[in-house]
């Protein structure tokens, strides 16, 4: 057992990192706006970030399409790509103006460039160039998973290195963090990503949508846990993969063994099997993923949480005593930030903009965009 | 006079255009299947500087509705819709058909290709650039409908413009050099102060998406 590392070390001023800047022409605060399309949420921030490293979120908007997808229990790619396109610019607007500021008075435009529903990546992608070229200001192509990952720098303060559990309907990986732009993965899932088994599940037991929320209502009222046995996929094997396929499927077994619908209280009990299953495999896998990060960065600052699956209260608590066992603090941003927002993208931009690392109006949105095929901030 | 600037991503190309001073003062077109929004800004900045002009001097912008492809359509209006909050300018649409029924003085049918096996139709009667009747055709109604109209054909589609022959006019998507001067029309038209409505997408067709099964 590794002992306690010291969880917070006050980060350097920006000019260390940025050996471009001279002192004379030394840190002032930056102000970027932030855009988010790359799900069913349409959202704005502006973000400043101070020399210190500081962030202060200034305003931010953020319309749910939740109520457009319930009806197919999903979100269809199409239906989501329309409405992004629908508010986007008025909700730009609204946070400029609850702002307090024009678009000179921003120092970059960053926008989530994927990975996600390209549709939506593609509206607020050219919205955010179309701006940045008006403006002529540089524009910062985010990528979505980055902005989940320095979500907690914005929040909390967490000095790199740190290992990141990201956990949301589209991803499940973990992933160690050493810096803006440098990243490297230790281990992601074979099939499903976590939320998304969370929906599927939400589904076979007619629980509602989104599913998340809807498994873990269900599991807190669940009158016998136990009820039901689940497997714990890739439980002992080596690294730190995920596997939520098989799990999904001895749910929907379970359920056609019924030859009926589950009664509401069977249903109860099954998001909670299945829910406690999830936190087992998300455990024992994070603390595989611990130990790998420990042999590769031995003063690893923290655990962080993010994503939307982070949301999840039952998995917060979890992880939070794993981390005490571990040693380790676990920093998970406030819920608002662990699901898709734009303060994370504007504080990323913010971020790669104080390492002189802008992008050309030429960029092309991508639907795949593995976070360890990102450039190192050097 | 108005300056303007005009573009187009709805079809199988990207194409820019400045009107100043009553004429085209610049133009670029670049045909492709996708890509187009790693094109669009990078293209608009290239046409304005051979216009020698900058954002800060335009009045408003024009941009194709639609129809056409989806992505296309949300790339043309996310661009004009940016560019118009931040310099505070109107933006305002044509609808691919317009764009396209400039090309013939004598009137014509529209027909541009859906992708799934028919045609978004509009008929524009002679010396009208106002529409009518836009449907989604199949192709052989619609040369039924260009048959009895006893006009001429404008479509993006090559194969279609060979069937119907010399009535065809260039098989190519929507070009901003050539409804630049319809788009300063409109323009003057409406530059009595009123406000511009909001600039809509044109899809024609509604998302393909299917409802779950209603369990039993």
């Amino acid at each position: 057992m590794s002992t306690a590392t010291k969880p917070i070390i006050a980060r350097l001023p920006v000019y260390q990192f940025a050996s471009r800047w001279t002192m004379s022409e030394a840190p002032r605060a930056c102000a970027v706006l932030g855009i988010e399309t790359s799900c069913d949420e349409t959202a704005a921030a502006v973000v400043r970030r101070h020399p210190s490293g500081l962030a202060e979120i200034v305003s931010e908007t953020l319309l749910s399409q939740v109520e457009d997808h319930r009806p197919y229990q999903g979100v269809v790619p199409e239906i989501a790509a329309r409405a992004h396109l629908e508010h986007l610019d008025g909700l730009i607007d609204r946070t400029m103006t609850e702002a307090g500021l024009t678009f000179r008075d921003l120092d970059a435009i960053a926008a989530t460039a994927g990975p996600g529903l390209i549709g939506g990546v593609m509206v607020g992608a050219t919205t955010g160039k179309a701006i940045a070229a008006a403006t002529g200001k540089p524009f910062v192509a985010v990528n979505h998973l980055e902005g989940h990952a320095l979500s907690v720098r914005m929040t909390d303060d967490v000095a790199f290195p740190y290992l990141l559990l990201l956990v949301s309907g589209g991803h499940c990986q973990l992933l160690l963090v050493r810096g803006v732009g440098h990243y490297s993965k230790l281990g992601a899932t074979i099939d499903d990503a976590v939320g998304e088994a969370f929906d599927k599940v939400a589904r076979f037991l007619d629980l509602g949508y989104p599913g998340g929320p809807a498994v873990e209502t269900a599991a807190a009222r669940a009158g016998d846990p136990d009820r039901f046995s689940l497997p714990r996929p890739l439980r002992g094997r080596t690294g730190c993969n995920f596997s939520f396929s098989g799990l999904k499927t001895a749910v929907f077994n379970h359920i056609r063994a019924l030859d009926r619908l589950p009664s509401p209280a069977e249903a109860d009990d099954m998001a909670a099997a299945f829910q406690k299953a999830v936190v087992d495999v998300l455990l024992e896998r994070t603390r595989a993923g611990l130990s790998m990060a420990r042999t590769e960065e031995p003063h690893l600052a923290a655990l962080v949480v993010a994503g939307g699956v982070a949301a999840n209260r039952p998995i917060r608590t979890a992880l939070k005593s794993l981390a005490t066992e571990e040693g380790i603090v676990l920093v998970a941003p406030p819920i608002r930030y662990c699901t898709d927002n734009a303060a994370m993208i504007a504080w990323t931009g913010a971020e790669r903009l104080a390492r002189g690392m802008t992008d050309s109006l030429d960029f092309a949105p991508r639907p795949r965009w593995p976070l360890d095929s990102l450039k190192n901030s050097a | 006079m108005a300056t303007l600037l005009i573009f187009d991503t709805t079809g199988a190309a990207c194409s820019a255009a400045v009107w100043s001073a009553g004429t085209v003062a610049a133009a670029r077109h670049q045909a492709m299947t996708r890509g187009q929004s790693e094109t669009l800004l990078p293209m608009i900045g290239t046409t304005l500087d051979a216009a020698g002009l900058s954002y800060d001097r335009l009045d408003a912008i024009a941009v194709t509705t639609g129809p056409g492809t989806f992505t296309g359509i949300r790339i043309g209006l996310s661009a004009a819709r940016g560019l118009a909050l931040a310099l505070e300018i109107p933006a305002f649409g044509l609808s691919s058909f317009e764009a396209l029924a400039v090309r013939a003085q004598a009137g014509c049918v529209v027909a541009i290709n859906t992708r799934r096996h028919d045609y978004y139709c509009q008929t524009f009667d002679p010396g009208r650039f106002v529409g009518r009747d836009p449907a989604i055709l199949p192709a052989t109604v619609l040369l039924e409908r260009v048959a009895k109209l006893n006009t001429g054909l404008v479509t993006d589609d090559p194969d279609l413009a060979k069937e119907v022959g010399d009535a065809a006019v260039a098989a190519e998507p929507p070009d901003a050099a050539q409804f630049a001067g319809l788009a300063a029309t409109r323009f003057a038209e409406r530059s009595d102060g009123a406000p511009y409505p909001p600039l809509r997408p044109y899809y024609m067709r509604a998302p393909l998406a299917r409802l779950p099964e209603k369990r039993a």
